[in-house]
């Protein structure tokens, strides 16, 4: 058992998962996030979500604190893609997990775009499985012909298919295209002190916690005694002496007028991708003038987003979706298509969430044949979900802006425009909603004008062999630092894969977090 | 002669219109401010906000009256229970509702009083019907803006009461008047989801 000190900033499900391993290893962690406590499990968020139709301000960190400002093309408001509560995005999220692929890893060598990791497939492979089986995840790849190598089963049995699924995965397979069941990590079965998953159905807020939660395992580890959760508190700076080892953290509690300096002996920034780099970034000093690990001017750079567009197909016989809460079909045969390199692999995901049917209305009232008339189209539409890979490049980054936030220090800026591959990629996206749409005997469909990132942003402190042209070690580490880590989805290297990229994320902070136990 | 006036009214005119235009393009920055000022004096109108003030208890008499008000606008049977818990909850936990509840409930009272002589709640569907068109307000319509004008309160009904009721019954009974078994946010198990659905009646 370890007698030493860590500071976590950051209480999503990274920082969490380098929390709780941190902590059973006898280190002792203060986890300092600067959102609002959010109760666990999540039963009165969900009662305000489903039964009373309430936002709650509450769990909202104020503007003055959480505010970005963004330019480019990207459709969306950045900054509400950002749950900044203790938990973090993580509290509130589908909850699939998949693994990139071997080939992910290495698209320059292979497909001659993007960058190659500086790990292989095979080396995050273990913790793959350590994600796994923190998260709980239910799946199986034995209808998945696509799936990477696993050197472990899924800890849990995977959720069947729905009935809607299953009647468009037998028209996909009349036309060679594959559907298959979906990893996720919502408990099958009674797991980790978790319920099997009812189906309530509206997992983006679960009640009884079969959705994972972070929340989970930071309560765990609160329990042992050796974690303190500092809600509440923006860490504002990381104090590097001349020999490149961090001293402390200085934070400061949202209502308080001066800061504190907490001491650590090792500093593990796990804030996403955004606010990970602006941490970097005001953490500058003499003898890193652009920030931490910014020696090559790298800092805030290989930043994307995943790029998802929703569309719809419309079936003449209802579906009736959105029965299950989570996803259960999805498809990866196009995860690496023939003309990879010219644009991106996609995930096909038959999403049909409860969340989607909720964005309908009734105009017409008082009168029950007009109610339903308005309401039926519910049932003949089915969602469809196409999650593409993104490059980095010069048009995307994260930056400091002048505005400034309540204790005075600049607010990130987050400058996102696509990229000739991104286009490619848009029109590939295009072409298999049609295919699907011709193999499942759809007679519509809708295809978005604009991508949403699915709440995913990746990179900003890339990791590399150099600090000539990364920011952090492939472990996390700073360049420059002793011990000073960045861990999760901040430090991908090369694209943002196709698949939804937080077993990724969860695998890489539990790399981080190993290392630090082994190594430090 | 008449068509040398006629040119001179022309040539007028058109310079009327070009310095109107002229004047409009140099006063940009002033009329976009007018119209915005405008449209954000339509929209505090046609957009009614809560008022705040203390929560608490709803009386019976309320909520008698917000449930017959639930069934008419939905004209289909539904179980009362989770429309009671919602008004019940937002009463004693949002400012503004139990005192909006309160006064919709009164002047739908009031409203059936002078229309059938009885109360909201007692009358058949059709009278309830008939006083609740006070609260069918087209957004963008004259008669929107009107009540607006004159008395605001409406407004107010047809945004926290009536909007709020279908948003809840859309995310509710609705899912059960289209053939689901249920609707989320119920406990739906892991079995019944991969099955054809067990159409119900209301479907047909």
């Amino acid at each position: 058992m370890s007698d030493k000190t860590a500071a976590v900033v950051g209480s999503g499900i990274v920082g969490t998962a380098v929390a709780h391993h941190l902590v059973q290893h006898g280190y002792r962690v203060d986890v300092y996030e600067k959102g609002p406590e959010y109760p666990y499990p999540h039963a009165q968020p969900f009662l305000e979500k489903t039964r009373y139709l309430y936002s709650n301000p509450a769990y909202r960190l104020p503007a003055d604190i959480r505010r970005l400002t963004c330019t480019g093309d990207y459709a969306s408001n950045v900054d509400n893609e950002r749950f900044m509560l203790v938990g973090g995005s993580a509290t509130r999220w589908q909850g699939l997990t998949l693994r990139m692929l071997p080939n992910d890893f290495r698209t320059k060598s292979v497909y001659g775009y993007g960058l190659d990791w500086p790990l292989a497939y095979s080396d995050l492979e273990p913790y793959y499985c350590r994600a796994e089986a923190l998260l709980g995840v239910s799946g199986t790849d034995a209808d998945n012909p696509f799936a990477p190598p696993r050197s472990k089963p899924y800890p849990l049995p995977p959720f069947p298919l729905s009935y809607g699924d299953t009647l468009i995965a037998e028209r996909l397979r009349a036309g060679g295209l594959v559907l298959h069941t979906t990893p996720q990590a919502r408990t099958r079965n009674a797991y980790d002190g978790r319920p099997a998953c009812q189906n309530f159905g509206m997992c983006s807020v679960c009640p009884i916690g079969a959705r994972y939660s972070p929340t989970h395992h930071l309560a765990a580890a609160v329990n042992t005694g050796r974690c303190t959760v500092h809600a509440n508190v923006s860490v504002r700076r990381i104090e590097v002496d001349g020999s490149g080892r961090a001293r402390a953290v200085v934070c400061q509690r949202n209502d308080a007028k001066t800061p504190v300096e907490r001491p650590a002996d090792v500093i593990v920034v796990a804030g996403g991708a955004i606010e990970s780099v602006r941490l970097l970034m005001l953490s500058s000093s003499a003898g890193h003038p652009g920030g931490l690990g910014n020696q090559s001017a790298e800092l805030g750079k290989h930043f994307t987003f995943h790029h998802v567009w929703y569309g719809e197909l419309h079936y003449p016989t209802p579906l009736y979706p959105a029965r299950f809460g989570g996803a259960t079909g999805q498809s990866c045969q196009f995860l690496e298509p023939p003309q990879r390199g010219k644009h991106g692999g996609i995930k096909i995901e038959f999403s049909a969430t409860s969340e989607y049917h909720r964005l309908r209305e009734i105009r017409e009232w008082g009168d029950r044949a007009a109610i339903l008339e308005q309401l039926r189209p519910m049932l003949h539409w089915h969602p469809i979900a196409l999650h593409a890979e993104s490059v980095p490049g010069p048009d995307k980054h994260v930056s400091l802006t002048t505005e400034r936030d309540r204790f005075g220090d600049p607010f990130a800026h987050v400058h996102y425009r696509s990229a000739g591959f991104d286009h490619a990629t848009r029109e590939f996206a295009r072409e298999l909603l049609q295919r699907f749409a011709a193999a499942t005997g759809a007679d519509g469909s809708k295809f978005p004008d604009t991508y949403d990132s699915g709440a995913h942003h990746m990179g900003g402190c890339r990791m590399g062999h150099s600090a000539a042209d990364s920011v952090v070690d492939p472990y996390g580490r700073v360049h420059g630092t002793s011990n000073v880590f960045v861990a999760g989805g901040s430090t991908f290297a090369g694209t943002s894969g196709a698949v939804n990229p937080t077993l990724t994320m969860t695998a890489l902070a539990l790399r981080t977090a190993a290392f630090i136990v082994d190594q430090l | 002669m008449r068509s040398s006036l006629t040119r001179r009214r022309v040539l007028t005119v058109l310079t009327g219109v070009a310095l109107g235009g002229m004047t409009l393009w140099l006063l940009r920055p002033w009329t976009r401010g007018i119209l915005a000022r405008l449209s954000g004096r339509y929209e505090s109108l046609t957009h009614p906000a809560l008022a705040r003030a203390a929560t608490g208890a709803l009386g019976p008499r309320a909520l008698q009256v917000l449930q017959a008000a639930v069934s008419t606008l939905v004209d289909t049977a539904v179980e009362m229970s989770h429309y009671v818990e919602y008004f019940t909850w937002r009463a004693e936990n949002l400012p503004g509702y139990r005192q909006l509840y309160e006064e919709f409930a009164r002047r739908l009272d009031l409203a059936a009083a002078r229309r059938d002589g009885g109360g909201f709640a007692e009358g058949d569907a059709e009278s309830r019907r008939r006083v609740l068109q006070k609260v069918d307000l087209q957004r963008g319509s004259l008669r929107t803006v009107v009540v607006a004008l004159i008395d605001p309160d409406w407004l107010r009904f047809e945004q926290y009461v009536v909007r709020e009721v279908l948003a809840l019954f859309v995310r509710t009974d609705g899912w059960v008047l289209l053939g689901y078994e249920t609707w989320p946010g119920t406990p739906r198990g892991l079995d019944l989801y991969t099955r054809p659905p067990s159409i119900r009646r209301h479907a047909a």
